[in-house]
């Protein structure tokens, strides 16, 4: 429990790290998002999955240590690791 | 996908001729995300190819080399066609489920260790370490994908997959559809796929509790009469898993994207590992181990998770992209794991991303450290397997990224992770990672 609060702790401190540059009206402020607005969405480092390499070794690792998986999607191949 | 449509549109001009199948751009293994070109000169229709390499190390433990290709050939019209291939090579020694004896020089174990049943399994344990198995293993992994739009806003990926190794099949299917609303800045997904799985041990499965190994004690139970005789072996472990999933992926404001996607996964069939032992101990002399079992786990299991993502730029330079998943099943596990990157551009094709991720699970409900020699009639399931017990797992890492030119890019990173137990007698798991991965885009 003394662990799950440390990490919780250090979590927030990431959050909010990246929280403190947050533009006024924060990262989830609504707006109207027309098309010629989206340029910055569009780049690669903006994808929900910039970084496929990474993510699917990931993946991997994290599936054959832990017993959850998944969220992300569906598919991809089975490992007898788990 | 949304977006990469949303770029082509208001960026890219789109080139009406379709490309020959050539080689072209990586794709994630397992996700039905999609990746965005982004360059800085006016082109479209770019392919894709990636190389990674990656190396996992364990202390004392498992070491894991990994080869990845992964092709993306775009076909015009918004289609792409992608394939990865995946070359691991696994080694080191991995805990079985045996008890670690007070005296860790071996003298307090009565017996030899479990049999080994894979072709590549050593009987003798790792260096006298009889709670952790030695084996070595290859795996290869072919995963091809095609991705298609259906009409202006409905869009299709169907794909198949294979993987191989010493003593495991796999192959599946799956299908995706996703259909934009809202002009694009709301994308609803779901999909299926279907897995079937083998496990094809050298001698065969095990009996599931049945007797791996015991001393001369007298056995109390029935099924441990005449234990020195091997227990029944049964052909090879069969299993299916079925997953669901629906999502939605929703634009936020110009530097914003959020997702929340809702999984719903049955597996059946032989779930229980042939590897994984558990001990017997008998507590009128201090816990000694006794006897050692085949673990045993229930024949069906339903998975659910609920994962948030977000992705949102916080200045020119700065991009911060962080995870959450809740999952839960009905073996009585459940998972909280956050994931945090944090990406800096000091230049303007340089980038740093510090990595912090966490993971909390707890056990499953048949979990046991050990069995009682005492006990009168045995359980219906146990394992003794320290994944589906309670435990957490923290890494953090910092990975340096540079693009070459417009069409290539490079990264490097580095993780340490550690993993800790709460119900067995396991040290913390220390590991290293590295990764290098190289991407480049052509016509």
């Amino acid at each position: 429990m003394k662990a799950l609060l440390n990490y919780s702790l250090l979590l927030t401190i990431l959050f909010l790290s990246g929280c403190s540059t947050f533009k006024p009206g924060g990262m989830f402020a609504h707006e109207e998002v027309k098309p010629w607005h989206k340029a910055m969405l569009a780049e690669e480092r903006m994808q929900l999955n910039p970084y496929p390499l990474e993510n699917s070794a990931d993946q991997k690792m994290f599936y054959s240590r832990e017993s959850a998986n998944g969220g992300q999607g569906i598919g991809g191949g089975g490992c007898g690791c788990n | 996908m949304q977006l990469k449509n949303k770029k082509q549109m208001l960026v890219l001009p789109k080139h009406s001729v379709r490309h020959a199948l050539t080689v072209a751009t990586c794709t994630v293994l397992s996700s039905s995300i999609s990746v965005v070109s982004f360059a800085e000169e006016e082109v479209s229709d770019l392919s894709k190819i990636g190389l990674s390499t990656f190396y996992y190390a364990e202390e004392g433990r498992v070491s894991v080399n990994t080869t990845h290709v992964a092709i993306e050939n775009d076909l015009g019209d918004d289609a792409f066609l992608r394939a990865n291939i995946i070359y691991d090579t696994i080694t080191g020694a991995s805990p079985n489920g045996r008890i670690i004896p007070a005296e860790t020089n071996g003298g307090s174990i009565p017996f030899t260790s479990a049999s080994g049943f894979s072709i590549s399994i050593n009987d003798n344990g790792s260096a006298g370490k009889r709670w952790l198995t030695e084996f070595t293993d290859k795996r290869a992994a072919l995963d091809l994908s095609l991705e298609k739009p259906i009409t202006r806003t409905l869009k299709g990926v169907i794909e198949g997959n294979y993987s191989s190794e010493n003593d495991f099949t796999s192959y599946g299917v799956a299908g995706t559809i996703s259909w934009d609303r809202n002009q694009r800045n709301t994308t609803l997904t779901s999909g299926l796929a279907i897995l079937r799985e083998s496990v094809t041990p050298a001698s065969g499965t095990p009996l599931g509790l049945g007797v791996s190994n015991c001393n001369d004690t007298v056995p109390v139970l029935p099924e441990w009469e005449n234990c020195n005789v091997t227990s029944t072996r049964f052909g090879f472990g069969r299993k299916r898993m079925f997953d669901g999933m629906i999502g939605v992926t929703q634009v936020v404001n110009q530097r914003t994207i959020t997702q929340l996607n809702y999984s719903l996964g049955v597996s059946l069939g032989y779930l229980t590992d042939p590897y994984k032992l558990i001990s017997v101990v008998d507590n009128s002399i201090d816990g000694e181990e006794v006897m050692i079992l085949y673990e045993k786990r229930p024949d069906r299991r339903t998975r659910h998770s609920l994962y948030w993502k977000t992705v949102s730029q916080l200045s020119e330079k700065k991009i911060v992209d962080f995870s959450y998943r809740y999952f839960w099943d009905d073996w009585g596990i459940t998972s909280h794991t956050f994931d945090y990157k944090y990406r800096y551009d000091y230049e303007p094709k340089s980038y740093f991303q510090p990595h912090f991720r966490l993971n909390v699970q707890s056990g499953a409900d048949f979990f046991q450290r050990a069995i009682d020699s005492s006990i009168t009639s045995l359980p219906q399931y146990a394992s003794a397997d320290y994944r589906l017990g309670k435990l957490s797992t923290y890494s953090i890492g910092l990975k340096y990224g540079h693009e070459l030119g417009v069409n290539g890019s490079f990264a490097v990173r580095a993780e340490y992770i550690r993993q800790s137990y709460s119900e067995v007698d396991l040290p913390d798991m220390k590991a290293l990672v590295y990764q290098g991965a190289f991407t480049f885009k052509f016509k």
